[in-house]
């Protein structure tokens, strides 16, 4: 077992960082109770203490950016941390309000050792807009206090687990009582008896720490060295996607909103590789401060993950719709995902032999985003003897009808009338015929003599006579 | 030559005289036919040209257009592609063109709410490299020279048969076409009638008198009206029966 502790020390300010799309560049601070909780480096150094009042904080930066703590929006934003850590590991843990665990000894040969693997998950999380510390031990609590302390070892690309043990107790020797979850009071005590590392700790015979100190202190600390197991239960990927982003300033115009759209898209993407799903239809929500506003509906013929993908076919879609001038708000919800595997494999066969079956469909993904669903027809074929029940459009999810053979019916013209055209039959010429059509007493019955003719023009025309009349049925054009 | 000119050689747009020969040498390789004898020989590739943009000029439909043009609606190679039709003028019958050959599967029809959406769909669908067709009917009061110069650019970049219908007054409008077909009439005797307003290496041909696939014949057409006079007799001696 190797475990990352990943430790996020600014979560509580970043969460209202990404929410707004921006980075502080000045002094900002979180409150909590009415007492600052968080500040960053630049409160840091201007001189605002934690735990002070927010006034305290103002008399010394009139100008400094606070916001109240929500831990609704740091839990959700950890979650979708977890989503992206996925990308690294199958276990993912979340261990505190701003730590994760991950579980890497399996992964470490396809991201080619620690060191490389670490780089990964810190540029991953960095991307997303998270200052991350990342502790690696053998056992998950030591990673957490690494991560805390930020220690940082210097690890074989892969390690045994002797050579873990080995690290990871050499670094806690180290490792100041500070940055363990031990109480203010053990600590206070440990403190007043000149003992201010885990390795003075160690040093002590666990039953006499036991005697004074309790168990719950034992226990830790053993789950600290690996002499006791610590186990941990892995996140569970949520079922469903639904985000939004809330902006600081509005965004005026679409080109505007396409900036917090991509952000949401990549999040959908990221969420969609964790389970292997492609996403089939969306829904895209762009809303006023007052919060009304328009959504809009995309639709994908094949499974999509990627983020480009997503966002080609929805810049097309915009294009025809109305979005309110001013947006605040962008949401996204997935309607409806399909696995992708499946459709991967018949797309990229292993020998990248087999002929499509089928053409790429990004052609219709496009023109649907653009014209409009109801602009684009396809069609099958079903095996009905009336020629209005001979063919139908396709089902608009891609699922077709298989396609009945067509049997040998006579002529057929290539264009129809719908309906047909009541015709005098001086206007035509007949050449051929009649085909009697008698079918459907079942439910639309239909008793029609079919001849092929000729119109004043001399084209080739369908036409047939029933109790009603003739009438004009199609071009054989 | 300066590479300036080297470049404009390339150029999809521009073509010389010695490609028309080369081209005549090597015919038969890849054309695709037309199933009309006398129209495949007077075609510069022995057959419908293998990209660009063909208009057919017609002042209704329904005379024989799609059947003309047959031939490339069902080409095609190992892989299949999508052949999208841009604002039919009426309904495409599937189970016909399945007869005709053309797979209904890789059918599209596209009926978009403008004309710029009319263009673009086209330029789209040439562009995505997917289309084995393209046939569209386009407003000809909106059309612009620019556009649809652009449009056989593209269809010629991109190795995509463009088809264009376009009325007769089209004809006097100069045109970037590769190919420009007009319908002069079908009638019983000889099937459609066609000119040749605009070709590749050679000039313009009238009076061309094609048979199309699916006529009917001569004794069927007497067999019909004979069925047909007999029928209404048969009425009529049944109305006249008193009751």
């Amino acid at each position: 077992m190797l475990w990352f502790g990943v430790h996020l020390p600014y979560l509580a300010l970043e969460v209202f960082e990404r929410a707004e799309m921006s980075e502080y560049s000045g002094p900002a601070v979180v409150t909590d109770a009415q007492r600052i909780c968080l500040v960053n480096e630049h409160a840091q150094v201007s001189g605002i203490q934690l735990n002070a009042s927010l006034s305290t904080a103002r008399s010394l930066v009139p100008n400094v950016i606070h916001h109240a703590r929500d831990r609704d929006a740091e839990s959700r934003h950890l979650q979708q941390l977890v989503i992206a850590a996925y990308e690294f590991t199958p276990f993912v843990s979340v261990a505190t309000e701003n730590e994760l665990l991950l579980e890497m000894a399996g992964s470490l040969k396809l991201f080619n050792g620690v060191d490389q693997a670490q780089r990964r998950v810190q540029r991953r999380l960095r991307r997303l807009g998270h200052r991350a510390n990342i502790g690696i031990a053998h056992t998950p609590r030591a990673s957490l206090a690494f991560a805390k302390s930020q220690t940082e070892a210097s690890w074989p690309d892969f390690p045994s687990t002797e050579d873990a043990k080995g690290i990871t107790l050499g670094g806690l020797r180290k490792t100041s009582l500070a940055h363990l979850e031990l109480t203010s009071r053990d600590r206070e005590r440990f403190v007043n008896m000149g003992m201010h590392f885990m390795g003075d700790l160690m040093d002590i015979p666990s039953h006499e720490l036991l005697k004074r100190f309790g168990p719950e202190l034992t226990v830790y600390l053993s789950q600290l060295t690996g002499d006791r197991l610590d186990p941990w239960l892995a996140e569970q990927p949520v079922e469903s996607f639904s985000e939004g982003v809330h902006l600081i300033e509005s965004a005026r115009g679409k080109d505007e909103v396409l900036e917090p759209m991509e952000h949401l898209a990549d999040r959908l993407s990221n969420w969609l590789e964790r389970l292997n799903l492609g996403v089939r239809r969306l829904r895209w929500g762009v809303y006023t401060f007052e919060g009304d506003g328009a959504t809009f509906e995309v639709g994908f013929e094949h499974p999509r993950q990627d983020v480009d993908d997503i966002m080609t076919i929805t810049r097309l879609r915009m294009e025809s719709v109305d979005l309110p001038n001013e947006a605040m708000t962008v949401s996204l919800d997935a309607l409806r995902t399909d696995s992708k595997s499946r459709q991967w494999a018949v797309e990229h066969d292993l020998f990248g032999s087999v002929a499509h079956k089928t053409p790429p469909r990004d052609l219709l993904d496009r023109l649907t985003a653009r014209l409009g669903a109801e602009s684009l027809q396809q069609f099958s074929i079903l095996d009905d003897h009336r020629p209005e029940f001979a063919w139908m459009p396709a089902d608009d999810d891609g699922i077709k009808v298989a396609s009945a053979s067509v049997l040998e019916r006579g002529r057929r013209p290539l264009w129809l009338l719908e309906p047909p055209k009541p015709v005098r039959l001086e206007q035509l010429k007949i050449v051929c015929g009649p085909e009697r059509i008698q079918y459907g007493w079942w439910d639309i019955e239909m008793h029609r003599d079919y001849y092929v003719a000729r119109d004043r023009d001399e084209a080739l025309c369908w036409c047939y006579r029933d109790a009603r009349g003739w009438f004009l049925h199609g071009y054989f054009a | 030559m300066n590479s300036l000119q080297k470049e404009w050689l390339h150029d999809a747009g521009l073509w010389r005289a010695s490609d028309l020969k080369t081209r005549t040498s090597t015919r038969d390789s890849s054309a695709q036919s037309t199933g009309f004898s006398q129209l495949d020989s007077l075609l510069i590739d022995g057959g419908w040209p293998q990209s660009g943009l063909v208009e057919i000029l017609c002042d209704r439909y329904g005379v024989g257009e799609l059947r003309l043009l047959s031939s490339a609606l069902v080409r095609s190679g190992s892989e299949t592609r999508w052949t999208v039709l841009i604002n039919p003028p009426y309904v495409p019958y599937a189970p016909a063109f399945q007869a005709l050959g053309v797979r209904v599967d890789d059918l599209v029809v596209v009926h978009p709410g403008s004309h710029t959406e009319a263009l673009w769909a086209f330029e789209e669908a040439v562009r995505s490299g997917a289309c084995q067709s393209v046939l569209a009917w386009l407003n000809e009061g909106n059309l612009k020279d620019k556009q649809l110069r652009r449009i056989q650019a593209k269809s010629k970049e991109r190795e995509v048969f463009g088809v264009l219908f376009r009325p007769l007054v089209a004809e006097r409008r100069p045109s970037p076409a590769e190919l420009r077909i007009k319908i002069e009439k079908q009638s019983v005797e000889r099937d459609l009638v066609v000119s040749i307003l605009k070709r590749r290496g050679g000039w313009q041909v009238n009076s061309l008198e094609l048979t199309l696939p699916w006529g009917p014949t001569m004794d069927e057409t007497d067999r019909a009206r004979q069925l047909l006079i007999d029928w209404e007799r048969a009425c009529r001696s049944m109305k006249s029966v008193p009751l």
